[in-house]
């Protein structure tokens, strides 16, 4: 499930790159976003989520999923996007990740549908900014019916050093 | 030829033989003329080079096999272990460690070992110049002399059957040869003749076996049932053969047994041909030579050959019963299954020499050899030369035995190539018996025993060990050592499994000269014979019985020392299970607990009483299985708990070693004593106080021990005792670190404290001594005036306790001036399931381990005092400062009552801290999930864990949480003092370099 289920992906992405490629839409904001398929383990709808005091802001909390507890982490914090307005909160859905094994839940505005797109047609994520992102945490971007896609590459996201420093840093600035 | 898959196994099973090494070597210096300890060490030393060379692990073969040719030295008493050897002997087990992991982590030998092996050589060289030692070799000279010819043959061998396809063979054979010479007559020859036929078996049989295992591992190829079919076939021949044989061995000779058993060999042959096993052919058409030979022989019964043979038999039956034994259930995981066998061959050869029964030709030798060394030991000067006149009259038999090149060749022959020469020689030469008879006459008269022991390669089955037995009580001194040994052979032989095999078979000769070789003696002196003559009839049958009993004991500690190696992964993985299932026993008491409730409810509601019977119940039936369920989820929890628990002596056993060390480096006298380590103990627990108490023995030996001349000036004895005792204690483990030495000087303690700036004056002044003790667990406290190699500079004690309370444990010092002190470690048996207090705080539950809860009470708000910007109570004589756990956690309180709060009071070490929490809810057990590392860092949790109800409760790590806390105070820091100013800015400062740390391992 972790390492090998990763290779697994990385082979299926090896061999799709001439083949359609199945992406879970989701929205943060009027973004669209999209994670391959195969990364997703589920998507649920919502759960208790416990909070963990003193950790780092876009760490939502833990929730309890089956008896193992993964933490969640609010992508729009995590991402530093601003919060829309419109923004329906029946609507967030914790997509449930498996990242180089890491199983982490990330709080998105909304799950829209699974797109499919042809490898090919993914291109990497430009120099400059995108909807106020930082292309390091883009694996590239797409076009699909005529909306920009954009695939987040999120073992950058869950890049732990930089957590890490964030949450000294957020330390730092109570103490 | 190096085959990383098997290093899996390799490893521990060296470390194991390793760690034995140790323990034999300080027994070593503890007693450094104890054959048995020598022997055990040389076992551990030759089950590593066994492995490694099987492995291609050169360095580590030649850095054992070096060892083992000192170590041989002592083994014939050529030399005496001395503080030098011994420490060499040392640096060399830690030498073969650091290779080991090596190899856990980068699969291949990195580190050098040839400074090891040049002070190796010059030690191995050292000794032929001065050996001669006059006094003591002076009455065995004529032994000595028939002695090292002897030796010398089976290198011979050696040379002229494997064409040294090796190099680093030579160089064994070389160093073989320096050591030869040197080595005492009796031992050395039982040695190589023992060695030889050992070896000449293991090659033959190993290869033959080989051929089998690669079979197994291919069974895809082959046809599994064809397979089992034969492997079935093979027992059962080979069960019949060496039963055959053995009525050959023993009885007179026996014409039709001889033709059954050559028959039984065809049948053999033709399986094996069948299967198209080539090797095992090839050493059935040995063993058929054997019988064959005598058979043909008639008027001599020599039945060595056949012993050879059955020996060898025996050794692939017992490797085909395993064979077949794994099999069945075995899953298609060839590969671990390949390698199962290749260390199971190990197993299977090295077998013989421990066996009690087993009565192969030169088995027994060693076997009796090593008995004689090892009632040699305790015994009394007076029994040790009666055993001298045995080994003397062993030498005889052994000349006998085989047609032996005289000695002085061999003695002065330290190189190979003249080794040809000397082969040549000895077979020109006569057998001559040359002094056994002059020089043991009383030996022989005395008992007569020790004939049939020093010739078991002629006599019949009772084997050596055995034979032992009875003759031991006739030593004057030995009547303590026979009772310890049967107990103590076996142990240390057990866990030495892989033994000789492939060592043996490289090292030493292929099987067709020694086959031959054996059977060859024709001349036998009558000495050896009268004497067995003599012992047969009285000394067998008793023999026999002890056999049979010896035998039985054995049966039983094998079987008790069955034992899985299991993936730890899947330990964790069926705890995790069980944690589950001990979370879902809590939702059905809270279930119940709802139901009661609801039946309740409905009571009051004047329901109608039948269906409020119903209603009842449906409760009662769902207590019943909640019960039920929770009585099963005990269990299984116990049980798993139990697989994750090794006994402590795994640790216990690491520090013998740290002690002598650290008592050679201050020239003080320590003995230490070990007490309870059979006590068991969480694996991951172990791991992790291992460290600790290598600090707190440090510090025992360096601070809390006082030299010599000191402990005489103080009317104790010389040698001080430091004691390592563990217990159980209700749901903990408790270890004990103790010392006799000088205590832990409270003046001293002030005096630093005071000058370092952890406490004011009256604040010492109120301190109890208990509270004063504790101030050494300080980070940067350190009363020593220098800084030695091992200590005194003041890291230490603190991170001790940083790490036991990591495992929610605990850790005391208790200490009197002048008498010593005690270290006391409690510690939960494991990590996994912890008694937890449970509060709420705001809307959250969290989790206290209670084994930090010192108690809870309830405070009304005015007795809240306000000393500089933080709270305070009075508890008792002491003031308590608070903390809120709702201002550390910026959670909304729930609390709404606003005259009284609750104060959990927690131990952190240097004092005691009150954490104030909405409401406590209770006590509870719940298993702990770790979070993932990002969240587990810094933020003052130790873990998750999942309530009844399905909800996450964080488990606070009250020593973590407390510093931060503190840490943030640091404003407020003027106000309980210096002292807790130095907490505050240790825990500031152990957090940045947690951090630090924590950027610099994922960097």
């Amino acid at each position: 499930m972790d390492r090998s289920y990763n290779d697994d992906v990385m082979e299926a992405v090896e061999k799709e790159k001439d083949q359609l490629l199945q992406l879970v839409g989701f929205m943060i904001g009027k973004e669209h976003f999209g994670v391959n398929i195969l990364m997703v383990q589920e998507i649920i709808r919502s759960a208790p989520i416990t909070k963990v005091p003193n950790a780092p802001d876009f760490i939502e909390g833990v929730i309890n999923l089956r008896g193992n507890i993964i933490p969640v982490i609010d992508l729009r914090q995590r991402l530093n996007l601003k919060k829309e307005a419109g923004f329906q909160e029946g609507n967030t859905r914790i997509l449930i990740i498996n990242v180089s094994g890491r199983v982490t839940g990330f709080v998105v505005d909304a799950v829209s549908k699974v797109l499919k797109v042809l490898a090919s047609a993914i291109e990497p994520p430009p120099d400059i900014v995108v909807a106020g992102l930082k292309s390091k945490y883009i694996e590239g971007v797409c076009e699909i019916d005529g909306k920009l896609v954009i695939l987040l590459d999120f073992n950058k996201i869950l890049q732990i050093k930089e957590m890490a420093k964030l949450k000294t840093f957020s330390q730092e600035g109570e103490a | 030829m190096a085959d990383p898959s098997l290093f899996q196994d390799f490893i521990p099973e060296a470390l194991e033989a390793l760690e034995e090494m140790e323990a034999g070597l300080l027994a070593l210096e503890a007693r450094p003329g104890s054959k048995q300890v020598i022997n055990t060490i040389f076992r551990s030393a030759h089950t590593i080079k066994g492995s490694a060379e099987y492995l291609g692990l050169d360095r580590l073969s030649t850095l054992a096999h070096k060892l083992e040719s000192l170590l041989e030295m002592f083994r014939h008493g050529d030399r005496t272990p001395d503080g030098e050897t011994v420490d060499i002997l040392m640096a060399g087990k830690d030498r073969m460690v650091r290779l080991v992991g090596d190899l856990s982590e980068s699969r291949e030998e990195k580190t050098p070992v040839d400074d090891l092996l040049g002070r190796l050589d010059a030690l191995a060289d050292a000794p032929a110049a001065p050996r001669p030692r006059p006094g003591a070799a002076g009455p065995k000279k004529p032994a000595g002399k028939t002695q090292p010819g002897k030796a010398a043959p089976p290198p011979e061998e050696e040379l002229t059957a494997s064409p040294m396809d090796d190099l680093g063979e030579l160089d064994s054979l070389l160093d073989d040869d320096v050591t030869a010479p040197a080595a005492e007559p009796p031992a050395a020859l039982a040695r190589s003749e023992a060695d030889l036929v050992r070896a000449a078996d293991a090659q033959s049989v190993k290869d033959a076996m080989a051929e089998m295992d690669a079979f197994a591992t291919l069974e895809e190829e082959y046809d599994k049932e064809l397979f089992s079919i034969f492997e079935e076939h093979l027992s059962e021949q080979l069960g019949l053969l060496s039963e055959s044989l053995s009525i050959l061995a023993a009885g007179p000779k026996n014409a039709d047994e001889c033709l059954r058993a050559l028959d039984i060999l065809e049948a053999l042959k033709s399986s094996a041909g069948y299967m198209d096993y080539q090797k095992l052919s090839a050493l059935y058409d040995e063993w058929r030579a054997a019988v064959e030979g005598f058979r043909l022989a008639f008027p001599r019964q020599d039945p060595l050959g056949v012993k050879v043979v059955r020996v060898q038999a025996e050794t692939l039956l017992a490797r085909a019963g395993e064979v077949r034994a794994e099999a069945p259930g075995e899953e298609p995981g060839e590969a671990s299954e390949g390698e199962d066998l290749a260390l199971l061959v190990g197993a299977a050869v090295a077998e013989p020499p421990v066996e009690p029964l087993f009565p192969p030709g030169p088995e027994p030798l060693t076997a009796g050899e090593s008995f004689l060394f090892e009632e040699a030991a305790p015994v009394p000067p007076a029994a040790d030369q009666a055993h001298q006149g045995l080994f003397d009259e062993l030498d005889g038999v052994f000349d006998h035995s085989r047609t032996s090149p005289p000695s002085e060749l061999a003695v002065s022959d330290p190189f190979a190539e003249d080794l040809e020469e000397s082969l040549s020689r000895g077979a020109a030469v006569p057998p001559r018996t040359p002094t056994p008879k002059k020089s043991t006459p009383a030996a022989l008269g005395d008992r007569s025993q020790p004939g049939p022991e020093a010739g078991p390669p002629m006599s019949p089955p009772p084997a050596s060990r055995v034979g032992k037995a009875p003759k031991a009580p006739k030593a004057p001194a030995v009547p303590k050592a026979p009772a310890p040994e049967p107990l103590e052979e076996p142990a240390a032989a057990a866990p030495v499994p892989p033994e000789p095999t492939a060592a043996k078979a490289l090292e030493a000769a292929p099987a067709p000269p020694a086959v031959e070789a054996a059977p060859a003696p024709q001349a036998r002196p009558e000495a050896p014979k009268d004497a067995q003559a003599a012992s047969a009839p009285e000394g067998a049958p008793e023999r026999d019985a002890v056999s049979d009993f010896a035998h039985d004991e054995l049966v039983a500690e094998r079987l008790a020392k069955q034992s899985l190696r299991v993936d730890a992964g899947k330990v964790d993985k069926l705890m995790n299970q069980v944690g589950e299932l001990v979370v879902s026993r809590a939702s059905y008491a809270q279930l119940y607990y709802d139901m009661r409730q609801f039946q309740q409810r409905l009571h009051e509601l004047r329901m109608d009483s039948k269906e409020l019977k119903w209603v009842r119940e449906l409760t009662f039936r769902l207590s019943e299985a909640t019960v039920a369920l929770g009585r099963v989820a005990n269990d299984l929890q116990e049980g798993v708990m139990k697989v994750r628990m090794l006994p402590i002596s795994q640790l216990f056993n690491r520090y013998p070693r740290l002690v002598r060390d650290l008592a050679h480096d201050t020239g003080k006298k320590v003995h230490l004593e070990v007490r309870g380590e059979e006590t068991e103990l969480d694996k991951m627990v172990i791991e992790e106080i291992a460290n600790p108490l290598v600090h707190i023995i440090r510090n025992a030996v360096d601070h809390g021990i006082e030299t010599v001349p000191e402990r005489l000036a103080a009317g104790k004895p010389e040698t001080a005792v430091v004691k390592l005792a563990s217990y159980h204690e209700s749901n903990h483990v408790v270890v004990e670190i103790s010392d006799d030495g000088r205590g832990i000087d409270l003046d001293r303690i002030r005096e630093t404290a005071l000058t370092k700036g952890f406490a004011t004056r009256e604040e010492l002044d109120r301190m109890s001594a208990r509270e004063l003790t504790s101030l050494i667990m300080k980070p940067g406290f350190s009363t020593a005036v220098s800084v030695t190699r091992t200590s005194g500079r003041g890291v230490g004690m603190d991170v001790v306790k940083k790490n036991i309370e990591k495992l929610n444990g605990t850790v005391e010092i208790e200490s009197r001036p002048g008498q010593g002190t005690r270290v006391r470690i409690k510690i939960p048996l494991t990590l996994a399931i912890i008694q937890a207090l449970l509060v709420r705080v705001g809307k959250e539950i969290f989790t206290l381990p209670l084994s930090v809860v010192e108690e809870t009470l309830s405070a009304a708000v005015p007795e809240i005092a306000t000393i500089e910007g933080m709270e305070v109570i009075q508890l008792r004589d002491r003031v308590l400062p608070l903390l809120r756990l709702t201002d550390i956690f910026h959670i909304k309180s729930s609390n709404t009552e606003n005259r009284k709060i609750f104060v959990v009071v927690v131990n952190t070490g240097m004092r005691d801290v009150g954490l104030v929490v909405d409401s406590l809810i209770g006590q509870e057990e719940v298993v702990i999930k770790p979070l993932v590392d990002y969240l587990q860092e810094n933020c003052g949790f130790s873990g998750a864990t999942i309530l009844g109800d399905g909800r996450i409760s964080l488990i606070l790590d009250v020593y973590q949480m407390v510093n931060l806390s503190l840490a943030r105070m640091s404003a407020v820091r003027s106000f309980l003092g210096p002292g807790w100013q130095a907490g505050a800015d240790a825990a500031a400062g152990a957090i940045e370099a947690d951090a630090a740390e924590s950027d610099a391992a994922i960097h």
